[in-house]
């Protein structure tokens, strides 16, 4: 009956496994010398123990696995490669001096064919900024100089600013959950997604 | 996007060491000695980095970019690694943080965006025998095994992974992931309990 009373409860047995695993021998958690004692002496909390270890290592086992079976050596050898590879290629580049600092960032949207369009709906922006800024000097009382004077800054910006396919994506989200966003949200629903189109064209 | 914390000191691991040597070689001028030495931090970290960011990420095209951009990224800002800090952890950190960036991105696109169409993907090529893993995965204990942790919550699976795969402490846990150590350990716990209610049953 008094070996009964000092087994270990399920809580203690995994604090047991994890100090053991996750290496927190210095833990609060940490079994104490009786404990480990009790699981010297005790069969049947050790068979507990082993089968929670078990448990454990398969487990994990199995989620290595998931990634491990794609992620073959020679898989790992050819990213380790490519990661040299840009490494090498961001040094090369990183030796040109670009003046004005201000402009030696590099173009967002170099690199991506698919993000062409947001270059020309930003190019296409900026005609059309440059078509009303001439229109309003032409006509100052008229309504086109109203409209530019009351346009909120931050469209001007975002029609004027070349952005990176992240951050026109991101404000586009940010445009849609907005409070004005939430009148047209019944329209957008209905709006067939691209992927659905694509889908069905196929 | 997580959080920066407070690291508690911790003694110098062989792979702290190397970062700090490669920082040394970098701030000295000498970046392609550093290169010579990254590729050996790479090396050693690169198999347990795959492992975590595919619990986030679930595709392996995915997983790869990410794993590769975190390297590139710890290469970049070598010189603001702090010695004080664990590499494992940092490294972790940046990795978990281009993952849920990727993650972000992935459902944005899925959104707006019209998916690459499945035939620009370059084809896997078939191996020749099944690899251990893949028979791990195929046999039926490896399949109820997978079954149960796909059914437990994110970040179960995550602290779970870290812990008993990747073999961080707790600690080092709660450092790369910004929670507290406590909350760790009852992910952790949660996890394993329930993975064993699943499990438990079939052994």
């Amino acid at each position: 009956m008094t070996k009964d009373r000092t087994h270990l409860s399920d809580d203690r047995l995994l604090d047991v496994s994890l100090d053991g695993a996750c290496g927190g021998s210095e833990s609060s958690t940490a079994p104490t010398a009786s404990e480990m004692q009790h699981l010297a002496d005790c069969p049947a909390c050790e068979a507990r123990r082993s089968r929670l270890a078990g448990l454990l290592a398969d487990a994990g086992g199995v989620v290595a696995a998931q990634a491990d079976a794609y992620f073959t050596a020679d898989r790992l050898a050819k990213q380790r490669a490519h990661i040299l590879e840009r490494l090498e290629h961001e040094a090369r580049h990183g030796r040109v001096i670009t003046f004005p600092a201000a402009h030696g960032q590099p173009p967002a949207l170099r690199g991506r064919p698919g993000t062409r369009w947001i270059a020309a709906a930003a190019a296409a922006g900026l005609l059309i900024g440059f078509v009303a800024e001439h229109v309003a000097h032409r006509f100052p009382g008229g309504p086109s100089a109203i409209a530019l004077v009351d346009a909120d800054p931050d469209a001007l910006q975002l029609v004027a600013a070349p952005l990176s396919e992240e951050e026109f994506l991101g404000r586009m989200e940010l445009a849609v959950e907005g409070t004005a966003g939430s009148a047209l949200r019944p329209l957008d629903e209905l709006t067939p997604r691209v992927w659905e189109v694509a889908a069905q064209t196929r | 996007m997580i959080a920066p914390a407070t690291a508690p000191p911790a003694p110098v691991s062989p792979n702290s060491a190397l970062a700090a040597e490669i920082k040394a070689l970098v701030l000295a001028g000498r970046r392609d000695s550093a290169r010579e030495r990254f590729a050996e931090l790479v090396a050693a970290h690169q198999r347990r980095a795959t492992r975590i960011a595919y619990q986030y990420l679930r595709d392996v095209h995915d997983v790869d970019e990410a794993v590769q951009d975190a390297f590139v990224k710890v290469f970049a800002h070598i010189t603001s690694y702090r010695e004080e800090l664990p590499f494992d952890v940092w490294f972790t950190r940046i990795l978990v943080n281009g993952c849920l960036d990727l993650r972000k991105s992935r459902s944005r696109r899925l959104r707006w965006v019209l998916p690459t169409p499945v035939d620009a993907q370059p084809p896997e090529p078939v191996a020749p025998q099944p690899s251990p893993e893949e028979r791990l995965l195929a046999s039926e204990c490896g399949r109820k095994i997978a079954g149960a942790v796909e059914q437990l919550p994110e970040r179960q699976r995550i602290v779970f992974t870290m812990c008993q795969v990747a073999e961080h402490t707790t600690s080092e846990v709660s450092q790369a992931l910004g929670l507290r150590e406590a909350t760790v350990r009852v992910h952790l716990f949660r996890a394993i309990r329930k993975l064993r209610a699943l499990l438990e049953h079939e052994r």
